[in-house]
């Protein structure tokens, strides 16, 4: 019985899969179908949605010419079809129409047949209205992204009558979604956590969407438990988004958010505000009922899949660089926020992202892989199998192409920490040891930066962000500070966080031999290269008073990007997670964010592996924007919410 | 002459702009649409950092536009990125959807009820 069940689910997931591409494919009329050259394009163009993909393929040989993109402003009938042919310098771009409801169909399918593999432990109760309360939470973000979607989706309306079945079909759908979330998940959440590495490969964004299928499933859980875990915290972070709402905000209808698809807000308005922030801490109830649920965790098991998923996002990276249809194949089918990297080869910056959308967030998973794989082989909890070393020699080739150095120091550095702390019983000589490596960071700093002054370098990231905000040059090549903020309003765009921290630096009251905090930041800029980004993200955050103090909302960077007028070109994130959460939440969510984590780690300290990996994850923080993306947002929290249990492994 | 039908194109614009940015996103440099006007020789430059709309016209051709100003130049001439189609697929896509939610409904409450006993 159990068999078949899987056999049909296999032939489910294969129809799933390779149905779309058929559609209205016919044989007979294959002659009928130029090979696409200058000549045909205009057969291609005056036979939109008539021609299968299967069909456009099998006349054009030379396909991994061309390149393709989804377009889900497509009526449904044009699903899995060429939608139209644009010619550009180099070749042909390919137009795949795919309706979105379609695809939230389609990728739910595919990845809850996924999730039903996991043995299903205790049956529990549909919960109706829970499945109501985010149907209505998905209407809620359409109508509050309407811009968004008026782009994405043919015939998009947010009109409440009874003709419009375009908002009906998106509630029905979500209906669905939610039932089977409930009905294949809910009985799984004991194990849910062990398929939690599987996150990086498989994230879950629905195409043309601004939606990923994980964070549906965090929400219907906190949902569920939201009056019964996390009171304290539930209950500031209430209070919190009801002041950011009352506080007065330029709105916004679209911003750009790129590579965030399905984690951002992609407008600046009451709703959409109201659902970010909701949706944030939803989501964390979730992660911490999932932790909650799993009574004795297996961290063998955990580290093994984390090993297994490193390894598939290294291998289904290569793969995507290697054939373009195959890349943007698994765009749709995992979901992916971004397409892969197209080629194997590394572009800006020296680093290969893979299948990630991002090289600095796939590093620091790498990284994380091989932090808890060692503090476990240290401690001599793990047996590795052969293979699995094979796996991590594939993860190592993926760690060095995303030439994330910071993590690289950081794993480095917590490995040496976690040997001499535990090998060197002398403490004297454990002193020794812990002063000569702290020394030999020292110097190497010194050795790379030492063609700068200190008062130069504490100026760095003023510096970066005043030649952004059109103040005057003689002015800023002279380092007149304290003339250039006298001058302030005539023309120029200095945001208030950047006067703030100029008028700090160059403040006359400043104690003798006692280093300005603001300085000391900018040298340590420099040396994890973040002077320019961040000097970027002090032009550009002009938040007023309440705007500090309770941040603009969750997951909202529109205001950030919008409310000044530095314009930049793309996406411009803040380059640090604690950036971004002072953006969304301002002073206050920062500070609860640090001491909720400093209190944690303290009161848990000798469960070593989570701890090392929240020290590990908290230090590229600082530098990167990793918390942006669905995968490492929930692995962090997991891992918080896993420190936190006390059931958790210790120091033998 | 010439002044009058700047303030005309100003005019025209302010009206269409909440349309364009609704359409085209928010304006991301200093462009002037009235510098294009009707020059059928103006060559639009693609923007790499900018998503491909599609736009349609009431005749139902199409076309793909790769910048900002390319995009709000059509949409002031009357393009939308509508399609202006006579089938509502939704509506089908609804009822199929309301009728599979029924047929589950169905079977839960009646074959487990009576049925299956």
């Amino acid at each position: 019985m159990l068999k078949n069940k899987s056999i049909l689910k296999v032939l489910i997931l294969f129809i799933v899969i390779f149905m779309p591409w058929f559609n209205s494919y016919d044989s007979t009329q294959q002659d009928t179908i130029p090979s696409l050259n200058k000549e045909s394009v205009s057969f291609y163009q005056s036979n939109s949605c008539n021609i299968s993909l299967i069909s456009f393929l099998s006349n054009n040989s030379n396909y991994q010419e061309y390149e393709y993109r989804f377009e889900s402003s497509v009526e449904i009938p044009c699903t899995g079809k060429v939608q139209y042919i644009e010619p550009v310098d180099d070749g042909f771009i390919v137009f795949i129409g795919f309706h979105s409801l379609v695809s939230i169909a389609l990728q739910t399918t595919i990845w809850l047949i996924f999730i039903s593999f996991i043995g299903a432990g205790e049956i529990k109760k549909i919960s109706p209205i829970n499945i109501l309360i985010l149907s209505i939470l998905m209407l809620l973000h359409l109508m509050s992204e309407s811009t968004y979607y008026s782009r994405y989706s043919s015939n998009f309306s947010i009109d409440l009558n009874f003709d419009n079945y375009f908002l009906f079909s998106y509630f029905l759908t979500f209906l669905f979604v939610s039932y089977f979330i409930d009905e294949i998940c809910t009985s799984r959440t004991t194990k849910l956590i062990y398929y939690l590495p599987f996150i990086v490969l498989f994230q879950g964004t629905f195409l043309g969407m601004n939606l990923n299928f994980f964070v549906l499933i965090l929400m219907f859980f906190g949902l569920k438990y939201f009056t019964k875990n996390l009171r304290i915290f539930n209950s500031i972070s209430l209070v919190l988004i009801f002041l950011i709402l009352n506080t007065d905000k330029k709105e916004y209808l679209y911003f750009d958010i790129d590579k965030l698809r399905g984690f951002s807000s992609s407008s600046s308005n009451f709703l959409s505000i109201l659902f970010w922030s909701l949706s944030l801490v939803l989501i964390i109830n979730g992660i911490y009922y999932i932790v909650s649920e799993t009574t004795q965790v297996n961290y063998n098991l955990l580290i093994k899949n984390f090993i297994l998923s490193g390894f598939l996002v290294v291998v289904f990276g290569i793969l995507s660089s290697s054939n373009i249809l195959l890349n943007r194949l698994f765009f749709l089918f995992f979901g992916q926020n971004k397409v892969s990297s197209e080629n194997i080869f590394s572009v800006a910056g020296n680093s290969w992202r893979g299948f990630s959308p991002s090289a600095e967030m796939i590093g620091e998973f790498y990284g994380l892989i091989f932090l808890i794989t060692f503090l476990k082989i240290i401690n001599n909890k793990i047996v590795l199998k052969n293979y699995e070393y094979i796996f991590l020699i594939f993860i190592f080739y993926g760690f060095f192409r995303a030439n994330n150095v910071a993590s690289l120091i950081a794993l480095i550095s917590i490995c040496i920490y976690f040997l001499i702390k535990n090998y060197i019983r002398n403490i004297e000589f454990r002193i020794l040891l812990y002063i000569f490596v702290v020394s030999a960071f020292l110097v190497f700093g010194y050795f790379i930066l030492r063609q700068n002054t200190y008062s130069n370098m504490g100026q760095a990231i003023i510096n970066e962000g005043l030649l952004l905000s059109n103040v005057d040059s003689n002015l800023l090549s002279q380092r007149d500070y304290l003339s250039i903020l006298d001058k302030a309003n005539n023309g120029s765009n200095i945001s208030t966080s950047l006067e703030f921290i100029t008028k700090k630096l160059s403040s006359q009251s400043n104690i003798p031999f006692i280093p300005n905090p603001f300085a000391v930041l900018s040298v340590l800029s420099l040396f994890i290269n973040r002077a320019e980004k961040w000097g970027v993200f002090f032009a550009k955050y002009d938040p007023n008073f309440q705007e500090l103090y309770f941040g603009y909302g969750g997951l909202n960077l529109v205001n950030y990007n919008f409310d000044n007028s530095i314009i930049l070109s793309g996406l411009v994130l803040p380059h640090s997670s604690f950036l971004s959460l002072l953006v969304f939440f301002g002073l206050i969510g920062i500070a609860f964010f640090v001491f909720t984590n400093i209190f944690l780690l303290y009161k848990n300290k000798n469960n070593y592996l989570m701890f090392y990996a929240i020290v590990y994850l908290l230090i590229n923080l600082i530098k990167s924007d990793s918390l942006l993306y669905p995968p490492l947002f929930i692995i962090y929290f997991s891992f918080l919410f896993l420190l936190n249990k006390k059931t958790s492994q210790s120091y033998e | 002459m010439e002044t009058l039908q700047k303030i005309d194109n100003k005019i025209f614009l302010e009206e269409n702009l909440e349309n364009i940015t609704k359409i085209c996103g928010e304006k991301t440099g200093p462009f002037n649409l009235s510098e294009i006007g009707n020059d059928p020789n103006f060559v639009f430059t693609n923007d790499p950092n900018y998503d491909v709309v599609v736009l349609f016209y009431s005749d139902g051709t199409k076309i793909n536009v790769n910048s900002w100003i390319e995009c709000a130049n059509y949409v002031s001439g009357g393009w939308s990125s509508e399609i202006i189609s006579n089938t509502n697929y939704e509506q089908f896509y609804f009822f199929f959807l309301s009728t599979v939610a029924l047929s589950v409904l169905a079977y839960k409450n009646i074959y487990k009820k009576y049925v299956k006993k």
